[in-house]
This record gives C-alpha cells, structure tokens and sequence, in this order.
C-alpha cells in the first residue's frame, strides 16, 4: 500500500529550523483543533448535529447502512414523503466532510433542480452551481442539472470526461429503460459513489428494476438472462421472492411509510369563496379579455404566457398590481392588443377598490389569540394585508425575498415573541421552519401545486404538536377558483401526504401553471374553459390512480407487504 | 458528549487567543464578544451566543443560539484558522522545576548507602558517601522517586564518590503526525513521536500541557536545518514500521472488497459475452450440420440445397461476427471502465502529514561519579525527571541495558551483570570485550591472566578450547569422551 508523505511536512521543519516558534497557547489550539478534525470511518454521522433539519430514526439508519455496507452505492427507495433528498444529502455531506469526494453531480427532473440546490444550501450548507452551460461542469466542482439537459450534447461529453466522486440521480424511475439515451448516459459516467433515488423503482416491469440495479453495481442481479431464470415468472411476476430481496438489501435503502409512525399533526382545511364586490368582478372580467385578446393577438409558435399569467393572478389577488403590471408591459409596445387606452381605463376602475378578500381576511383574523402566517404571493398584496392587518389592531411581521439573512431571523423572531400576523411572500414558503405556528391562511394561492406544497410545509412538520389550521381564500368565478378546484378535488392535495403531490404532478410532466394558463386565456368562452378544466382533472385523478397502481405494486414487491404467496 | 467538552474547551480557547470577551449566560450558552478584526476574517457579528449541547441551544427561546458541533460552518472555520497558526513550539517541560528538588540535588546524596559484595565476596563493594539527605517529609515527589530509583543501583567497585551534581536541559524534537488510512473509507488518527537529536533515538512522547513556553532565540536545533530533516526522517520510518501492522490489516480488508468487486464485474461481464456469442455459436453449428448434410447427400439437389444453406448461413454468420465483435468491444471497455472506478475507489493509501513540531527541553539530573577500585573511572549518570527513568544507562559491552548491578571492568567499561564476571581465580572483574574467549562449558568470559585451557589439553580444530577459573576443574563433554576412549582402549585405566 502506497505511504504518501505530505510535502506540508516540509514548511513546519523549515520554521522549526529558523527558530520562528508559535506561542505555545496557538500550538496548543491547533493540536486540539487537528484531534478533533481527525475522521473516525464512518462511526458516527459528523454533520448530524448542524443540518438544518432534525434527521428520522429510519434516515438515519439509511445514511449508516449506504456508508458503512453499501460503500457509497445505492438505490435510495423510501416511499414518497419519507426524505430521500435529505437522506442523500446527509450522505454527500459525510462523504465531503471527510475529504473523500470533491467532485459531485447531481441529476434530476427540470423542475427539481433549483429545489435541491436551495435544500442542500439551506438545510445542509452545501453549495451546489445550477450548470447553465456545458462548460459549468468543469468550472464548479459541485454541480446541479436536470437530466434533460446534462444527456445533450456537448454536456453529454464533457460530463463523461469528467471522473466524478460522486453523482446522484433523483427520480431515477427515469432510468428504467437500458436502451434509453437516459440509462446510456448516466451510465457513461465516469463515477466512484452513485446514489438513485426513486420511491418506485419498479413500475410495470421487473426488467426495470433489473436495469436501475445494474446501473449501479453492474452483476449484482447477474445478466438478465440469469435475473430472468432466477425472479421472473413473466414480466411483472416475480418468483422468489426471497432471494430476491436479499439481492436486493446489498444495494437498496427501502423504508415504508408503516414502518416509521412518524408523528405528523392533522391537517384541517378550509377554502373559503369570497364574493366579489361589483367593481372588482367588473375589473376582474375585463382585464381577462383584454388578456385573452393579448393572447389570440400573439403568434402561435411564440406564446409568452407567463406575463399574462402574472397578471391575472395579481388581478384576483391585488387589482393595483395587475395594473402596474399592465402599464409596464403597454409601455414597452410588445404586445399587440395592449394599449395604454385600456390599461388607463383599467387604472381608473381601481380607484379606491379594497378586494372583498381583504375583508374576509380580517374576520379570520378577528377573534383568534394566536399566531397566524399569511402568504401572498405579490409585494403589492403584502403591503396592502400589512396596512389592513395594523389598522385593526395586529402586530403585522413583513417577511420577503428583500430582506438579507439577519432581518429574516429578526423578524421570525420577532413574530415568535410577539405574534401577530407574520405576512410572507415566497421567499417564506422555503426552507424555514415556523412550526410554533399552526395556523396559515393562504391569501392567494400559487398554481403551482408544488409552492403550495411548500407553504404549508412550513407549518406542518415534525415539531408542529398541534393540528393545524389552513384557510384558503378565493374569490368566485376566478381562475384561482379553478386552481383550487383542481387541487382540493382532483388531486386532493390538501390530504395527502408529503411527497405523493411531488410524484403525481412529476408524472403529469411540466407546467401546471401553464396549462391552467392556457386553459383559461385560450377559451373563447366560460364553458370552453370549463371543459379545459375537466379534462385536466381527469388527467390528474389518471395520474393520481396510476400512482396509487405503481405504489401498491412496488409495496407487494420490496416492502414485502403482500402475501407471498400471490406470486 | 465527552467531544462536545473538547469542543466547547477548544472554541472557548479560540475566542480567548483572539481577544473576544466571553461569558457564560444561561446554563451552557457561551456569550462571545467578537472583536472587529476577527469578525471579518470569520463572517460573523459582532455578538455570538453558541451552545454545545442540544438542550442548552434550546434553552435560549428568546435569542438565537447556535448549537456547534462538529460539520457547522462556523466550527469548521475556527479549525480551519486554528490550523493555519501554531505549527511550531519551543518549550520546557517543568518537572524538577522546584527550589525543593534543587536544594535536595545540591545536599543529597541520592545513591544510597547499602554496601554489597562482590561475587567472591573478598573486595569491598561501594560504601558511598554519607551525605545530608533531605528529611522524607520535605522531599518533592520527584526527589523522592529519583531517590528510590537511583538507591537501587549498586556498583560493584570498591568506592564511589560523588563529584558533582547538576540539573540540565537537554533538547528533543516532538513530531505530531496525523495519520490518514484512506480508500473508500477515511480513518484518521494524531500520532506523536519525541525522538533525541544526540541519540536519534525515538523515545516515549510527553504531554506538553504543562509545558511552558520557552524560547531564548536561539539553541536547541535552530540553524541546523540538515539534523533536523535527520531526525525527522527518521521519525518517519519508525512511523512507518510501526503502522506496518495496522496498514497491513486495512489494506487486506479494503483488497477483501475490491477482489469481491472486481468478481463480481468480471463474472457480469463474461456472462454478457456469453449471452452475445451464443447465437454464433448456434449459428456455427448449423453450418456445421449443413456442410455434414452436403457431404453426405445422396444426390446432387439434396446437396446442393445443403451448399446453399450453408452459404446463408455463413453470410448471416458474418454479419453476426462482424455486429458481436463491435458489442464485444464496446462491452470489453464497459468492463474496464468499471474496473477502473472499483479500483479508484478502493485505492488504499496512508497518507502522513507532519502537522506540528516541537522542540522539548527535558529536565534531567546528571551526576558525575567517580568510581574506584583496581581501576578508576568517571561516569556520568543521568536520571530524567519528566519521565522519571535513567537516561543511556547502557552496558558498555552489551548495549542492552545496564541493570541495577553495575560492574568496572578492567578495561574500565561500565558492564551490566550479564556481561561483568569475577574471575574466580584473581577476583577481578571481566567484560566480553576483554576476555579472549568465552568459556566453552559455561559460556561467560575467559580471565585473560587466569584463562587456562581444557584440562585434557584436547585440541579441537581450532586449538585447545577455553575454559573459564570455575569451570576449569571440570571436564568437557568431549573431554571426557576422549577421555573414556582412551581408557577403553588402554585397558581401563583413565587417563
């Protein structure tokens, strides 16, 4: 075995040599210092007690086991809303603390890939770069791209040129397939540690399994030929089950859902529809067909949507705003059908305008001693509910994306000590526990189902200790009505649990928020917009009942949930 | 949390070293003052309440307390400038260090007083002086063991005489390594080494936390830059045969996985190729069969629609040959790929990294003695009080240790027991290197005046073998062999 003598050995001889002696009270820090920097394998996690988040009993035992039994390569396969990303997360971090990886690469879903920079940095304090370009995978040592991106060319190349000490694949059901450019790609990779994370690695065939376990530790199942002989009845019927399991625990984490009994508070929901006074539903109506005529005005292979997006969201939730917004996007000439005529007329329709929701707003508030977190998503909102709230006598707590670190902490601390309404954009939706409070109210609502996932993920989460309230305003005949049609009925987001909405929303593949968009500025008519809505509540009770088919099946087949004797 | 007190003493240390007030607040809550020039080089403000345990970060609800512990950026960046400063040190160890123990040296006689006899018990042994000793109740506890040590010795001369006595300094070099076992696991360890620069032995390290500082500017091994590599390359090759064991194990344990790895894509990958040749192999013997069914027709249709399958057959085994051969070698670079990142990945190696050195002033007594008897000589005994052990008291004829018996030889050698003989002729003592031969019966050194040889006067091939005064009146093995011969042969008679 090589015995590498490292050359720093040299600099301490030469000041040794020169008499050029450190105060005994330093050589003493830094002996003290170089003890506790020693690495011990991998005895103890080392970065269990700072992560930002307190790890389960069952993650902590995945980390453990991937380090200490599977070496670094495994398939990460807890069901859904168990922690595979903090559980990975934890493993990258063991790995860098003690110097044995450098370079990282991680992979997942387009939609992912700012998700799992911003939950390593703030819940882990591990820096990643979101690759923007091809030559970002040779400049930052730690890297975040969709899967997309990284398999085209030329990233394709370069990544494969690179030795990377680590790569992790999220969602990696995606790997299925070993024809696929995907499976070619990832396994092209020059990599010495390699984590899958997939809540379903099975989803309509064995061979699927087959291929994600062979990607990762190439005759673990042998060939295929040999996997088939030995665990396939047909396609999607194991035998020996037994064995294997066995095979599979050398190089897969699995923990259901049963098995932890994680203590999670209830969740009461209440949506609440506010009725539009005259003015606003007229405001409201009109600045929908001008955007609809904005859109029809557009050429077809180049619809910007999300403006308009913006727009008619700011309109259900701040009349001002939509019009600021309008002004904005009239004074730049763009877009045909936008002229400053309409948008003035517009401006003067919100005059004086207070929305109902503001109203309705307060008499939540009214009569409840506790703390209570209001999320909006525009500033404009945010200034108006804080103006509101003041006025009836709350303290109002500004929480948003403008604020630097420090005044982040002291207005949560603030909000702690005081209470009163904490008010909070985006920016408080991500990464920051606020589960001293347990009531949430939803002044607008995100359509991305994902952010709205992530509000009240703030609330309830381990160390909430009480059920927790969530009230959602909207006004009628909006197309936030819609969304929350879509969301409490269809896919019943309000009652599911953490982690399945990522997996149904996942499948239905990108841009909720757009489609519901296009939905809704597409239609020539309410009805038409209605029939849009339907057809995509059925696409998602589709998905959800898909999902619901490729959980069952995988409990049967790794969880061991079934009787044996189905097979 | 026996490492979350080493952590809180370090941080607490850190912040101290720097100029930062501190204070401790609510049970466990260290309140630290961080002073403007330390604040910018850490990124930290101005006031920070740190905890070390988890119960005392939470018990401070209404400020924010930070709970540091191994892995939190904050920790991680005091090791880090705690590393970057304090790589050398010159120091005193402060044992003997007293007025007591040096007033005890300069009126004590520490040698004891027994008398002993030498083998023959005809030459006096040692009567030392009777000097004023230090009453046992006053003596420092250093004196006292000094005392028991040295009171054990008994030189077997016929006088000792101390000359003088002194406390000295002498420098050594500490050498801390840390130790990296790296593979796809890390295990690390600190390992210290004290080596004398006079003797380039490696000695027993000391702890240097009741060292203090020492530094006049100059002695010890500045300026000296070549004994000073010396030295520390020899302390790298006892590092390195004393991790010899434990490299060995880790590496056995990290190749025990690797073989299991590369088995496993071995047998992966020779499955594949299998897999991929036997549809050739198939088609082969199908050509086979055809060809035998072309030779063995009995007319010339059944043998020509036998030539011409076979001539399909061989088209379509080309094309299969020509697309298996392209899959075998993309599959053979598959399977070097992934040998070589198993083997990265299991690359075992030490790495050793000097991470700080120091010079150590051991405090050590040093006597000089004055030993007679049918010769004189003057020795130098010294007695390390650090730890608390006589320091090269070595047999001069041997190199092993000199023992508590200590004899003058004629050659005026310092000998242990082992090597000093009495001759029981004139009673004087005899080293190895004096003697001219080693007594064949009894193995100790020959008396040059009295060594006579073998009774019987038999000569082996080398001359007469030697025997010592005690063994002299005996007879040898082959003596009395010889001896019984010669009787046998003379008719009984012995010789």
């Amino acid at each position: 075995m090589e015995t590498v003598f490292h050359p720093q050995g040299e600099a301490v001889l030469k000041a040794l040599a020169s008499g050029g002696f450190d105060a005994k009270e330093w050589f003493d820090l830094r002996s003290a210092a170089e003890r506790l920097s020693s690495q011990d394998g991998f005895e103890r996690l080392v970065c269990l007690e700072t992560l930002g988040v307190q790890l389960f009993p069952h993650q902590e035992r995945a980390v453990l086991r991937v380090l200490r039994e599977m070496r670094g390569r495994a398939v990460l396969a807890d069901e859904v809303g168990l922690g595979k990303t903090i559980e990975a997360g934890v493993i990258l971090k063991e790995y860098l603390l003690r110097s044995l990886v450098h370079r990282v690469l991680i992979l997942t879903p387009a939609s992912l890939v700012t998700q799992w920079r911003d939950e390593l940095r703030e819940k882990l304090q591990i820096e990643v770069a979101v690759a923007q370009s091809p030559s970002d995978f040779e400049r930052a040592p730690r890297v975040v791209a969709s899967l997309d991106t990284a398999k085209r060319s030329p990233s394709c190349q370069v990544i494969q040129r690179i030795g990377w000490d680590m790569v992790i694949v999220d969602e990696a059901h995606r790997l299925k397939n070993s024809r696929t450019v995907n499976w070619k790609f990832v396994n092209g990779i020059q990599k010495k540690y390699l984590l899958l994370l997939t809540a379903t690695p099975v989803q309509n065939d064995l061979r699927e399994l087959y291929n994600l376990v062979t990607l990762l530790k190439p005759g673990q199942l042998k060939t295929f030929a040999q996997f088939k002989q030995a665990y396939m009845l047909d396609r999607r019927s194991p035998k020996n089950v037994r064995g294997l399991r066995e095979a599979l625990s050398e190089v897969m984490v699995r923990t259901s859902r049963r098995e932890t009994a994680i203590p999670f508070p209830a969740r009461r929901v209440r949506s609440v529809a506010v009725r539009m006074g005259e003015r606003e539903r007229e405001f409201y109506q009109r600045v929908l067909s001008l955007l609809r005529r904005v859109y029809r005005a557009m050429p077809k292979d180049a619809k910007n949507l999300l403006p308009l997006i913006l727009v008619m969201r700011e309109s259900a939730s701040h009349p001002a705003a939509a019009v600021a917004t309008l002004e904005g996007m009239a004074g730049k000439g763009r877009w045909d059908g936008l002229t400053p005529g309409a948008v003035a007329e517009l401006r003067g329709m919100v005059e004086g305008l207070v929305p109902a929701k503001l109203g309705r707003l307060l008499d939540e508030l009214e009569g409840q001693g506790e703390p209570c977190i209001v999320f909006t998503e525009f500033r404009a909102t945010q200034e108006a509910i804080a103006e509101a709230v003041e006025q009836a006598g709350f303290p109002a707590h500004l929480f948003h994306g403008q604020l630097g670190p420090g005044e982040r902490d002291r207005v949560v601390d603030a909000f702690r000590r005081r209470g009163g309404v904490l008010i909070s954009t985006e920016a408080g939706g991500e990464g920051r526990n606020l589960q001293f409070c347990r009531r949430l109210i939803n002044y607008d609502l995100p359509w991305n189902p994902m952010r709205v996932e992530q509000r009240i993920g703030r609330v309830h989460r381990l160390g909430q200790e009480h059920p927790v309230d969530i009230v959602n305003l909207v006004a009628e005949e909006t197309v936030d009505a819609h969304v929350l049609y879509l969301l409490e009925k269809k896919l019943d987001m309000f009652h599911k649990v953490i982690g399945e909405i990522d997996a149904i929303v996942t499948s239905l593949g990108h841009g909720f928020e757009q489609r519901v968009g296009d939905a809704a500025l597409a239609s020539g008519t309410d009805g038409e917009f209605l029939a849009r809505i339907d057809a995509m509540g059925r696409e998602i009770e589709e998905a959800c009942r898909a999902y619901q088919r490729v959980r069952r099946l995988n409990a049967q087949l790794l969880d061991g949930a079934a009787d044996e004797a189905a097979f | 949390m026996a490492r979350q007190d080493e952590i809180a003493r370090f941080v607490a240390g850190f912040f101290t070293l720097n100029g930062a007030v501190l204070r401790w607040v609510d049970a466990g809550v260290l309140e630290v003052e961080v002073p403007e020039a330390l604040r910018s080089r850490l990124g930290v403000c101005r006031k920070l309440r740190l905890a070390f345990s988890p119960r005392a970060a939470e018990s401070g609800p209404d400020q924010r307390v930070e709970y540091l512990t191994l892995g939190h950026p904050l920790l991680d960046r005091l090791l880090d400038e705690a590393r970057s400063r304090g790589r050398t040190a010159s120091v005193i160890l402060p044992h003997g260090l007293d007025r007591e123990l040096l007033e005890a040296l300069s009126t004590a006689n520490p040698f004891g007083t027994r008398s002993s006899r030498n083998r023959s018990g005809s030459a006096p042994a040692a009567e030392l002086r009777e000097g004023s000793r230090p009453r046992p109740e006053d003596a420092p506890a250093a004196w006292r063991d000094l005392e028991r040590r040295l009171g054990r010795l008994v030189f077997r001369v016929a006088g000792v005489k101390p000359l003088a006595a002194r406390l000295v300094f002498h420098t050594q070099v500490m050498f801390f390594f840390r130790v990296s076992f790296i593979s796809d696991e890390k295990r690390e360890r600190t390992v210290s080494l004290l080596i004398d620069p006079y003797t380039e032995e490696i000695d027993r390290p000391v702890d240097l936390k009741a060292a203090a500082p020492f530094d006049l500017g100059s002695g010890g091994l500045e300026g000296e830059p070549y004994a000073l590599h010396r030295l520390y390359r020899r302390a790298c090759d006892h590092l390195a045969r004393r991790l010899a064991r434990e490299t060995g194990a880790y590496q056995a344990a990290v190749e025990a996985r690797l073989r299991r790895e590369e088995r496993r894509i071995e047998e992966y990958y020779a499955g594949l190729i299998q897999e991929r040749v036997d549809p050739l192999r198939k088609l082969f013997r199908r050509m086979a069969a055809a060809r035998v069914g072309a030779e063995l027709a009995r007319s010339w249709s059944t043998g020509e629609r036998y030539r011409q399958a076979f001539a399909a057959l061989q088209q379509e085994a080309d094309r299969l040959g020509a697309e298996c051969e392209k899959e075998l070698a993309l599959l053979e670079r598959e399977k070097e790929q992934r040998l070589r990142e198993v083997r990265e990945k299991h690359r075992a190696r030490v790495e050793i990294t000097l991470t700080q050195a120091a010079l150590v002033r051991v405090p050590r007594v040093e006597w000089r003695l004055l030993l007679s008897g049918s010769v004189q000589r003057e020795v130098t005994v010294l007695y390390d009080l650090a730890r608390r052990r006589l320091v090269g008291w070595e047999c001069e004829s041997c190199s092993g240790p000199l023992g508590d018996e200590v004899s003058l030889c004629q050659c005026r050698a310092l000998v242990c027991r082992t090597c000093a003989t009495h001759c029981p002729g004139c009673g004087r003592a005899v080293c190895r290197a004096c003697a001219p031969a080693r007594c064949h019966l009894c193995g100790g050194p020959v008396c040059p005046a009295c060594g006579p040889e073998c009774r019987a006067g038999l000569a082996g091939p080398g001359g007469p073998p030697a025997v010592c005064a005690a063994c002299a009146a005996q007879y040898c093995g082959p003596c009395a062999a010889a001896l019984s011969f010669l009787a046998e042969t003379t008719g009984g008679e012995r010789a």
